[in-house]
């Protein structure tokens, strides 16, 4: 019990040691911890210069791992990023040069500038935890958690990623703007010296595999599983979803409450996590209709209205009749 | 105004909207049927809309509405038994089995009254359950789309006037859009709304009503030229249609005598007379009227014959209907057998009438077709007009349009007849504002349980003992004749021209009979008229619309009639009439006999105040009884029951709060929080005792948001404290055993449940 308490104050101390950095923006650096936790990954899409970049690097400064950063561009080819193998004649046979893609936190900047091809090297790294070069098929680390951010998808030169790649990610959100108090402490800060320098790491990437490991046990009950499956069906018989979430859906919701539970220092879940995860777990995986499409609706806040129709679970089961 | 106040309103009146429209769209069943006792209609609906609007559980409002159902059917059919007793269910039971078994064998015009009132209220009863489904999911629009289709189809397709129900239904239906609208507006988009804004959506809701309603009515609009579609429903030949006397379309469509028990000096047998097949509705078989009253009987010594000539028409002869009764003309074939009387019955006015190789006389005093040689012919053929009455225009008649032919004539009565025979007409249609109405009267109070319907054990008047008095004082018992003399005399007595008529009642349907009329091929309804159906009943003068039957025998009814039935159970009939039997003597006294006819009306006329005070002495009399005898029929003791169980639950709704709050404050200071179940049911008694104050938790909240909600309101931190230990309880993997100490539980479900004390 006691290792567990000390478990959960390593990650709010990093949430905490993030927020020195990124101001205000405490939800989205819990929601990126749920992913970190959870084993999955994040993409984070919003228009350039509110701070996505800094906020990643904040969090790959905190953990104490191998960090690396891809710059998509449009011509950016797979090899780029997974490695390649290199003739060496001095010792006359061909050798593997790692990309960056072999690291343990990946910073993947601007995912939707570059062309399907490369992203798809990534996305197949994000999905299977391994690459294939050259024929040869190579392990990614234990511990590879990618960070993507992408501009909105009506900038000109970008390629949307497609439904089935926006899959793979976990949580899926935007940072917004921030507050006027918050902005103005920016400022501040900015005078005084660059914040990000002074960042060291506080945890390990045994930590986080441990961490992992504690977040998987978190007791989800049945009445809980219900709701949430009250909430999956909600969205496949919703008459602006043209496709509900799918089973995988179902499957990082439940990983996703375990994590929200942990990070909000408990061992069980309740319904208040759903309601803060799922618009950002479920909110990527819909198709809409052309009708909610018009209606200018988008996934996330079509979750957010849905799950506020969904009976919340106040009874143990064996007690209803 | 808050706008949460603004919502509570609109419900209020959607539902109050609710009621008129489904109150308006049984107007026609007031009219048309026989359930017509608005005074039970309207508490049935009003105590209907009013659990919808508390939102009763389902099962309450459901075995409300089955009890309101038996509650009618004892009404309208066994009122002369005990409400609370079985001697009116199991007859009522063994009626439905009976029935279900006629529907079974597809013999519809077997059905009787009370099944088909049952099975309509039992249908009413869906529609209201369905109404309350579509008030709770806001589908007005099915709602009002059957008000209207029903309205529009009874105007169709009977003679009820819907015009005035129809625009109201129509009004009360925008009105209901528009509020409707609203909620669901308001519920859609979550977002409170200003009072600016909701006021503007009415005006513009209410303008565009009133736009619409001004068009509907100034638009011109085609005359119709479907002029009679009622004899469409006619054409259709549906036998149960045309013999039901549920839906009997009063004016027109027959009733089924089928079990006929007039009989005493007519004798009792079943030797058919004659069998008619015709082409209209049934109606009663009009032999000839009496208008001198003898007081032991009719006389009509007087005869004078007029020749008819075959092209002649006879209706300017008969002269039955006025300028205002609308008529259709239909046609007849009778075939007498060979024990008839030489008689020719006629229904409706005749126009024409034909007996092949006879000539025919017209009796001018009686109104009697005959043979020039009154012998037996073996069958007649008859043209004539059906009627249509105009509801309205009887209720307009008054008696100081009479013409002095009539008043000469039809307000005889003999010097001999008791004044309480008088006094007591004059009691009945004192304070009533129309004829039809005075009319009614005196017909309900000889169709009520007072009299009985007996064929058997007739007492005869002793010698010198007026007949109509010795029936309404005396016996009380007596079958057609002592009914339709009573009523004939009643009225003449107020001053209303009255004639008694004698016939045969509709007889017993035959089924459908091929039959050529002008060469062409007809379907023909086909009665048998029996000895049995031998009947009186009497005719009231309405100035513009004529003649009109009313039937004053209970038990029968006149298909010519706007209906008041009771289908009273002759062998078992009451003894109600011997609670009013003491009060009445008394009266015998108030005046001598007196000299002559118009000298007793002018008095009349004088002492009106008197025979009001008379009359309500003889009701307080009459109730009293009734009071300390504690059943008679029941009807009082019940309504009585019925005010105090209305009066109960609305008071029990309006002080819901105060003794709810008691019983749910008790219930969780009395659970000590032991374990788990206890715990739970301790927490979810405090939510619904919040959910009577106005913090009702919302079924998608997760607690922790209701408990922020609370603890804001309450200005306090328990609700969370106790919410933490909850969810802990509810999602937590083992918590057996490991509930926090249940002391300070319990200490916080105190403080928290005190808050609502006040």
């Amino acid at each position: 019990m006691n290792s567990r308490v000390a478990m959960h104050h390593l990650i709010s101390d990093l949430i905490d040691h993030v927020e020195t950095v990124v101001v205000g923006k405490r939800h989205v650096v819990k929601l990126i911890s749920v992913a970190l936790l959870a084993g999955g990954h994040v993409l984070i899409e919003d228009i350039p210069g509110v701070g996505k970049t800094v906020l990643v690097h904040a969090i790959a400064k905190s953990v104490g791992a191998d960090f690396k950063r891809i710059q998509f561009t449009p011509d950016l080819l797979p090899s780029d990023i997974t490695g390649l193998s290199i003739y060496n004649q001095k010792k006359g046979q061909f050798e593997f040069r790692p990309g960056p893609l072999m690291g343990n936190i990946i910073l993947a900047d601007e995912i939707n500038r570059t062309s399907p091809k490369t992203q798809s090297a990534l996305l197949e790294g994000m999905a299977e935890g391994h690459v294939t070069v050259d024929g040869v098929t190579r392990d990614l680390p234990e511990l590879f958690f990618v960070m993507a951010t992408q501009n909105p998808v009506d900038y000109e030169g970008t390629y949307a990623l497609p439904e089935a790649q926006l899959d793979r990610f976990l949580i899926k959100l935007s940072m917004g703007y921030p507050d006027r108090k918050d902005e103005l402490s920016l400022l501040n800060r900015v005078q005084d010296q660059d914040p990000l320098r002074r960042l060291t790491p506080i945890l390990s990437v045994t930590d986080i595999l441990k961490l992992r490991h504690q977040v998987s046990s978190v007791y989800v009950s049945e009445e809980m599983k219900n709701y949430i499956m009250d909430l999956i069906e909600a969205t496949r018989a919703h008459p602006l979803i043209t496709l509900g979430v799918s089973p995988r859906g179902t499957i990082a919701l439940f990983q996703a409450v375990q994590a929200y539970a942990f990070i909000e220092q408990r061992d069980y879940a309740i319904p208040d996590d759903v309601k803060a995860v799922a618009p950002y777990v479920l909110g990527h995986r819909l198709l809409l209709n052309q009708e909610a499409l018009y209606d200018h609706q988008n996934g996330k806040e079509l979750i957010g209205d849905l799950i506020e129709t969904i009976k919340v679970p106040v009874m143990k089961r064996e007690t209803v009749k | 105004m808050h706008i949460f106040s603004m919502q509570r309103l609109v419900r209020f009146l959607i539902y109050l909207l609710t009621f008129i429209i489904l109150w308006t769209s049984l107007q026609p069943v007031f009219v048309l049927t026989i359930l017509n006792s608005t005074r039970l209609w309207f508490l049935f609906i009003l105590a209907m809309v009013l659990m919808f609007y508390f939102k009763c559980p389902r099962w309450v409002s459901a075995s409300t509405c089955g009890i309101m159902i038996l509650f009618q059917l004892h009404f309208y059919f066994y009122r002369n038994e005990q409400l609370f007793s079985l001697h009116w269910m199991r007859p009522l039971y063994a009626e439905l089995i009976r029935n279900f078994g006629h529907v079974w064998q597809g013999q519809f015009y077997l059905l009787s009254d009370p099944f088909t009132a049952f099975l309509f209220f039992i249908l009413f009863g869906f529609i209201l359950f369905g109404i309350r489904h579509w008030l709770a999911n806001g589908h007005v629009g099915l709602l009002i789309t059957l008000a209207i289709l029903s309205l529009a189809l009874i105007d169709t397709f009977t003679s009820f006037n819907a015009d005035r129900s129809m625009i109201m239904v129509t009004i009360a239906s925008l009105l209901l859009v528009i509020l409707n609208k609203w909620t669901l507006f308001t519920y859609s988009t979550s977002k409170p709304q200003t009072i600016k804004q909701t006021i503007s959506w009415f005006t513009s809701g209410l303008v565009l009503g009133v736009v619409l309603l001004l068009f509907a009515l100034l638009v011109p609009k085609p005359t119709v030229h479907w002029n009679t579609p009622s004899n469409y429903l006619s054409s259709l030949s549906f036998p149960f249609v045309q013999k039901g006397s549920f839906f009997s379309d009063n004016q027109r469509i027959g009733y089924d005598q089928d079990d006929s028990r007039l009989g005493g000096s007519l004798n009792m047998d079943t030797t058919p007379l004659f069998t008619a097949n015709i082409s209209g509705n049934p109606g009663y078989w009009r032999v000839a009227y009496k208008d001198y009253y003898t007081g032991h009987g009719w006389d009509d010594s007087n005869h004078f014959y007029l020749p008819i000539n075959e092209n002649q028409s006879l209706s300017s002869l008969v002269g039955l209907y006025g300028k205002q009764t609308r008529t259709n003309r239909e046609t007849a074939t009778i075939h007498f057998s060979k024990e008839s009387p030489a008689i020719l019955p006629y229904t409706g006015q005749p126009v024409q009438v034909r007996v092949p190789g006879r000539h025919l006389n017209y009796e001018q005093t009686t109104g009697q077709v005959l043979t020039t040689n009154e012998q037996w012919v073996s069958s007649e053929q008859l043209v004539y007009d059906e009627p249509i009455y105009q509801m309205q225009r009887l209720r307009q008649s008054t008696a100081t349009t009479d013409p002095e032919v009539i008043r000469k004539r039809y307000l005889q009565l003999p010097d001999s007849l008791p004044s309480r025979v008088i006094n007591l007409g004059q009691s009945l249609t004192a304070g009533k504002s129309n004829r039809y109405d005075q009319v009614k009267a005196v017909v309900d109070y000889l169709r009520s349980s007072r009299f009985t319907y007996s064929t058997e054990h007739v007492p005869r008047p002793a010698k010198g003992q007026d007949y109509v008095d010795q029936f309404l004082f005396d016996s009380k018992v007596g079958y057609c004749d002592n009914f339709s003399t009573s009523m004939v005399i009643l009225l003449r007595a107020s001053g209303i021209p009255a004639r008694w008529v004698k016939g045969f009642t509709t007889g017993e349907y035959q089924g459908q009979v091929k039959d050529k009329v002008k060469g062409k091929q007809v379907y023909l309804n086909k009665y048998q008229i029996t000895n049995e159906d031998a009947h009186s009943w009497g005719e009231v003068y309405f100035p513009g619309s004529g003649w009109i039957s009313f039937e004053p025998t209970p038990s029968f009814n006149n298909p010519n009639q706007f209906a008041s039935s009771s289908s009273t159970d002759k062998t078992k009939a009451s003894q109600s009439g011997k609670s009013v039997h003491g009060s009445e003597s008394k009266q015998g006294q108030s005046s001598g006999t007196s000299a002559s006819t118009d000298r007793r009306q002018q008095q009349a006329q004088k002492h009106t105040n008197e025979s009001q005070q008379q009359r309500s002495d003889q009701k307080n009399k009459a109730s009293q009884e009734h009071i300390s005898k504690g059943h008679v029929n029941g009807l009082p003791m019940a309504w009585i029951v019925f005010a105090l169980i209305i009066t109960c639950t609305f008071v029990a709704v309006c002080t819901r709060k105060r003794w709810l709050t008691k019983i749910k404050l008790k219930k969780i200071q009395h659970i000590n929080v032991h374990n788990e179940q206890d715990f739970q049911r301790a927490y979810l008694g405090l939510l619904s005792l919040m959910a009577l104050h106005g913090l009702k938790r919302k079924d998608t909240e997760t607690l922790r948001e209701f408990a922020n909600r609370v603890d804001e309101k309450l200005s306090d931190t328990k609700m969370q404290k106790l919410t933490d230990a909850y969810e802990q309880l509810l999602y937590e993997k083992h918590t057996q055993g490991s509930l926090i100490d249940h002391q300070s539980l319990h200490r916080l479900i105190q403080d928290l449940g005190s808050h609502f004390e006040k």
